[in-house]
Order: C-alpha cells, then sequence, then structure tokens
C-alpha cells in the first residue's frame, strides 16, 4: 500500500466514525420519535430517512453540491461561519454521509425500540423514573443489539459509499480522497495491483465487521 | 419530612367514540384497601392507569389526592412524579436485570424517605433464595412476588394493583394472597385493588366499589356487600361467603382444630395452631354456597360436623325458580347457602326465620387442596 493510499484509509476512517458518532448523537432520538410517536408527520418523515436507500447517490450528491454552494443558503452561511467554502472539503463529506448513512443507523435502532414493551416504561415511570432515565436505563440496555447493528452499518456503509462522496468532495488527496475513490483512480490508470490491495482490503473489512453483527445477533438473541 | 397522603380521589367521565363511556367518582382511603371489582371490560384497569397518569391526557378526567392535584382540565402531573407504587398483572420485571438488580432499580428511586429495608422485604415476600436469579428463570408466582416486592422497596406514597394474581394458578393466587393481606397490616396509604375475582376481592378489601358498564353498581363495606346476594348471584359455583373465625383448640385425637366463629364452634381439619402469617390469631374461612344445606331442626343423625344456628336474612331466587341463594345471619356475619327451588319450597322459610346450617366442607381461604 503507497503512501497516498494510507492517507486515503485514514481519511477513510475518520469519516465514518465521525459520521457513525455524529448519527449516534441525532439518529438515536430520531429513531425513538419515530418508534413512539402517534404524530402525523411520521409519514413524511420515514420515507424521507429511508430515501438514501432507493436513490442513486449522485442524485443526493447533486442536490448537497447545489446547496453547498456560496450561493445558496447553506453554503453561504457556512461561509459567514467557517470563512472558506464548504463544496470539496472533508466537512461536506461528513454532512453528505451523514444523510446517506441515516437509514442504516435509524432503521434497526427504530425496529429494536419498537420492540420494547410499553409496559416496561410504564413500570419504570410508576418506580420514579423520568423519561430520560428510562431511556437510559431501560431501553438502551434492551436495544443494546440494535445499537451494534446501528453502528456497525452505518460505519461501513460510509466506508463504501462513492458517488456522493465524488459529487461533493470531488478527489482532493489529504482531504477528500477516500478509499472508493482511491480504488477507482488505480483502475482508471490501470495500477491493478494497488487496485487489488484496497478492494481485497475493503472486501475483508466488510466481511468481518458484518460477522460481529450476525454473530451478536445470534449470542443475544435468546435473551 | 414526608407527608403522609390520606387519600385518593377519581371523578371520571368520558365518552369514546366507541361507544365505551366511564361516568364514576372513587375515594381510595388511606388505611384501608379498596377494591374495584367487576367483569373484564367494565372499565376497571382504565381508572387504575387514569390515577397512576398512564393513560394520556384527558378531558373529563380528575384525579386529586388530599394534597395535591394530579390531573383535571389544566394540570396533569406525569407518572414518575406522583409517587406511587403499581403492581401490573403482567409484572413488568426489567428482563435486562436479575431479581437484586431489579429491586436495587426500585431503591435509587425512592418515592420518598423511608426506612423500609432490602432484607426486611426479601423475608417478608420470601424471596431471599431467588435473588440472584436472572427473570426469565422465575416462576409465575415468584415473579408476582418479586415485583410487589420491588414497589414496596420504591416507598410508594400510595398503591394501586391491576389484576396482581389474575395471570397466576389457583395454587399460586392462594399463596401470594396472604402476603397482600399483609401488606395491609404494616403499610398505611392509600391502596387500591383491582381484580374480577371476587374471593380476592372479599378476602382482602375493606371497601369494594361494584363496576359495571363504566359505572359504579355499588359501593360499601366488604362486610354490607362482600357477603351481598346481589354480588354472589352473578358468581354461579362460585358464590361463597368469607368469614372471619379466631383460633380455639386442637383435637389431637380426631386431628381437628376448632375454631370460634361468633360464640359457636367451626372444626376444620388438621393441626391449625400455627397459621401462616400474617394473622396469628384471625383465621379467614370461605365457605362456598353450594357446600351448606339449610334443616329447621338440629339433626343429629348427621356426619356432618359443622352445623351452625342462625337466622333468615335474604333470600334471592334464579329467574326460573329452579334455585335459590340464601343468607343466613350468624352473629354478626352472613354464611351464604344455594338450595334447589323445591327445597325453598318444602322448607317454607321466610326472611326472619330461624335455621341450622350444614357445612359439608371449611376451607380456609389461603389453602388450595391439592
Amino acid at each position: 500500500m503507497n503512501d497516498g493510499d494510507l492517507t486515503s484509509l485514514l481519511i477513510t476512517a475518520q469519516l465514518a466514525s465521525i459520521t457513525t458518532i455524529i448519527l449516534a448523537l441525532i439518529g438515536t432520538p430520531l429513531a425513538w420519535w419515530l418508534a413512539r410517536t402517534s404524530n402525523p408527520i411520521r409519514v413524511l418523515v420515514e420515507p424521507i430517512v429511508a430515501l438514501p436507500i432507493v436513490l442513486p447517490p449522485t442524485v443526493l450528491g447533486f442536490y448537497f453540491l447545489m446547496a453547498f454552494s456560496p450561493d445558496n443558503f447553506l453554503g453561504n452561511l457556512w461561509i459567514l461561519l467557517t470563512g472558506s467554502p464548504l463544496a470539496f472539503t472533508f466537512s461536506a463529506l461528513v454532512i453528505g454521509s451523514v444523510f446517506y448513512s441515516l437509514p442504516f443507523y435509524v432503521q434497526p435502532l427504530q425496529v429494536a425500540f419498537e420492540n420494547v414493551e410499553q409496559g416496561l416504561l410504564d413500570a419504570a415511570a410508576t418506580l420514579g423514573a423520568s423519561n430520560l432515565d428510562s431511556f437510559f436505563s431501560v431501553i438502551v440496555p434492551l436495544s443494546r443489539r440494535g445499537f451494534v447493528v446501528a453502528a456497525c452499518l452505518a460505519f461501513a456503509h460510509t466506508v463504501g459509499e462513492f458517488g456522493i462522496v465524488l459529487m461533493i468532495g470531488g478527489n482532493i488527496p489529504g482531504e477528500t480522497r477516500v478509499l472508493s475513490i482511491a480504488l477507482f483512480d488505480h483502475v482508471e490508470s490501470l495500477q491493478y495491483q494497488n487496485a487489488h490491495i484496497l478492494a481485497g482490503g475493503l472486501m475483508i473489512f466488510s466481511f468481518l465487521l458484518l460477522s460481529v453483527v450476525y454473530s451478536l445477533n445470534r449470542k443475544w438473541q435468546s435473551r | 419530612m414526608a407527608i403522609k397522603m390520606k387519600h385518593i380521589e377519581a371523578i371520571v367521565k368520558v365518552q369514546r367514540a366507541s361507544g365505551f363511556s366511564l361516568d364514576l367518582d372513587i375515594k381510595i382511603q388511606h388505611g384501608d384497601i379498596t377494591a374495584l371489582y367487576g367483569p373484564s371490560g367494565s372499565g376497571k384497569s382504565s381508572v387504575l392507569r387514569m390515577i397512576a397518569g398512564l393513560e394520556p391526557k384527558m378531558p373529563g378526567v380528575k384525579v386529586k389526592t388530599d394534597a395535591e392535584t394530579w390531573a383535571d382540565s389544566h394540570v396533569f402531573v406525569p407518572t414518575h412524579k406522583r409517587g406511587i407504587g403499581f403492581v401490573f398483572q403482567q409484572t413488568q420485571l426489567f428482563p435486562h436485570l436479575n431479581v437484586l438488580g431489579n429491586l436495587q432499580y426500585a431503591l435509587q428511586r425512592k418515592h420518598q424517605q423511608s426506612d423500609i429495608e432490602l432484607a426486611q422485604v426479601k423475608q417478608w415476600l420470601g424471596i431471599d433464595a431467588i435473588i440472584n436469579k436472572p427473570i426469565d428463570e422465575l416462576s409465575g408466582g415468584e415473579l408476582q412476588r418479586v415485583s410487589i416486592a420491588r414497589v414496596l422497596l420504591n416507598s410508594p406514597r400510595a398503591l394501586l394493583m391491576d389484576e396482581p394474581l389474575g395471570a397466576l394458578d389457583q395454587r399460586a393466587r392462594m399463596r401470594i394472597l396472604p402476603y397482600i393481606d399483609h401488606l395491609h397490616d404494616r403499610l398505611d396509604f392509600p391502596f387500591l385493588y383491582v381484580s374480577h375475582a371476587i374471593d380476592e376481592v372479599t378476602y382482602l378489601a375493606d371497601q369494594i366499589y361494584l363496576l359495571e358498564d363504566g359505572r359504579i353498581h355499588q359501593s360499601g363495606t366488604t362486610f354490607e356487600i362482600g357477603n351481598s346476594l346481589e354480588m354472589n348471584a352473578r358468581e354461579g359455583d362460585a358464590a361463597a361467603a368469607t368469614i372471619r373465625c379466631s383460633m380455639g383448640s386442637f383435637d389431637e385425637q380426631f386431628n381437628l382444630t376448632k375454631l370460634n366463629f361468633e360464640g359457636q364452634s367451626i372444626y376444620v381439619t388438621g393441626d391449625r395452631r400455627v397459621v401462616r402469617e400474617p394473622d396469628q390469631n384471625i383465621l379467614k374461612l370461605r365457605i362456598p354456597a353450594r357446600d351448606v344445606s339449610l334443616t329447621l331442626g338440629r339433626n343429629a343423625n348427621t356426619s356432618i360436623l359443622n352445623i351452625l344456628q342462625g337466622t333468615i336474612d335474604q333470600i334471592h331466587q334464579n329467574s326460573d325458580g329452579t334455585s335459590a341463594l340464601v343468607r343466613i345471619k350468624v352473629g354478626e356475619q352472613f354464611i351464604l347457602s344455594r338450595i334447589t327451588g323445591k327445597s325453598l319450597t318444602n322448607l317454607q322459610i321466610n326472611t326472619g326465620s330461624d335455621v341450622f346450617i350444614q357445612i359439608k366442607s371449611v376451607g380456609l381461604l389461603t389453602e388450595y387442596d391439592d
């Protein structure tokens, strides 16, 4: 693996980690809300969350690119706040990845939350637990499988993204060139040796991560 | 610091589109067990959940205590701030914690300062041996005992129980009833017990509200209505009188224990002098109406051991006249007898008639024959 690929590996790991952390912060309450709400806007929110599953990543990438442009609100706001444009930066990749991987985090967690019996929450409330207390003392421990699956899928999916990264990140070494892009470059320039290393590495990584998910599934199934 | 709750009052007037409606006013005084009794679908559990704040806020529901308002058209205090203990039919023990973990969960979130201790509660409810077991290894009776222990350790200011024995078999039910009765002796707060089982209600409760189609059909002390013909007539074979006896002597030769009942004697088999808690001296007996027959004179030539003297208090004939439920007053208490319509005609008894009561079998309420 050459130095450039090593840098891409670091950027990819960073991107996936930061994305997963942000998803944990915003995706968890969203999953909880979707699992419990009877609010009618739910029927709008659920498909929006699920859009990245069906849309070509380039569609999302295109809209993000538009939004990040200094002529538009988001891009303009970013310049006001940070002094530099948003498009083709690592931050742009993070924003794009959060949306792109959102369903992979929210959906497994939502299912896990829906499986927590309301009766247990009623019991926690009568025992004096506030909503926040019962979230951490009842819901989180009973949904731990959902959390692990959600985090693994969101991480793996971020590592695996390509189209959206290409659209909003460009291909800047050391900034936005992630592994999937680096692989594409190697193939374009007929460096099959390097391409093999990256492709094989990503394959093994994904396989191992999914093995963890499925073995945890099995282990906790009996509970 | 902790101020004792004296009563809870719920005034509910709710009309749902589905046709289900509730229109009632119940008051739960401290020191008593108040029972909300009625068939399934009568609205009992809904009322209980409204008192606990587990039903969403809705107009027409007013819940207040002697000092606080929990729910009315402006106020809605969330469940965790009401300070109530709630025992669920399905126990709702936390599956991710073991028995001890469930108890500690409650201890860490006490509703008020109290000197209640884990060791004490473990002993009351007999759960020492299972304290480290995971929840999914407990039997139905054990689950419910742990859930009651959990509620007690939470030091609630009032206690609500929703069919706590509803999921148990007869044997487990009869084992747990004394534990609940026992609580009542030690804890002085409003205590509401919801059930559709007449034997539980008459055994435990001091006050009974009889709920039907969302309305209070009858209410009063257990003494007044627990042994009433109206309440028992609908019970068929389960119709029974609950009586209280005090401990007498044990006859070793015949293996019988003599109990004192309103100045007369009732014999039960076995040595009952050592009785389980809660009450060492007063025994509650439940006498099924179908096991009681009536005669006009004392019949000396009979194998029946328990013969009491009493006065006919009320007679309730069923609609086709084939059978009747008769209430006989003995001292200050009542015995019920189910007799055929023909017997009623033959005996020519009326309210005020003196009769002899023959009791075929007597069981302690908290005992179950194998």
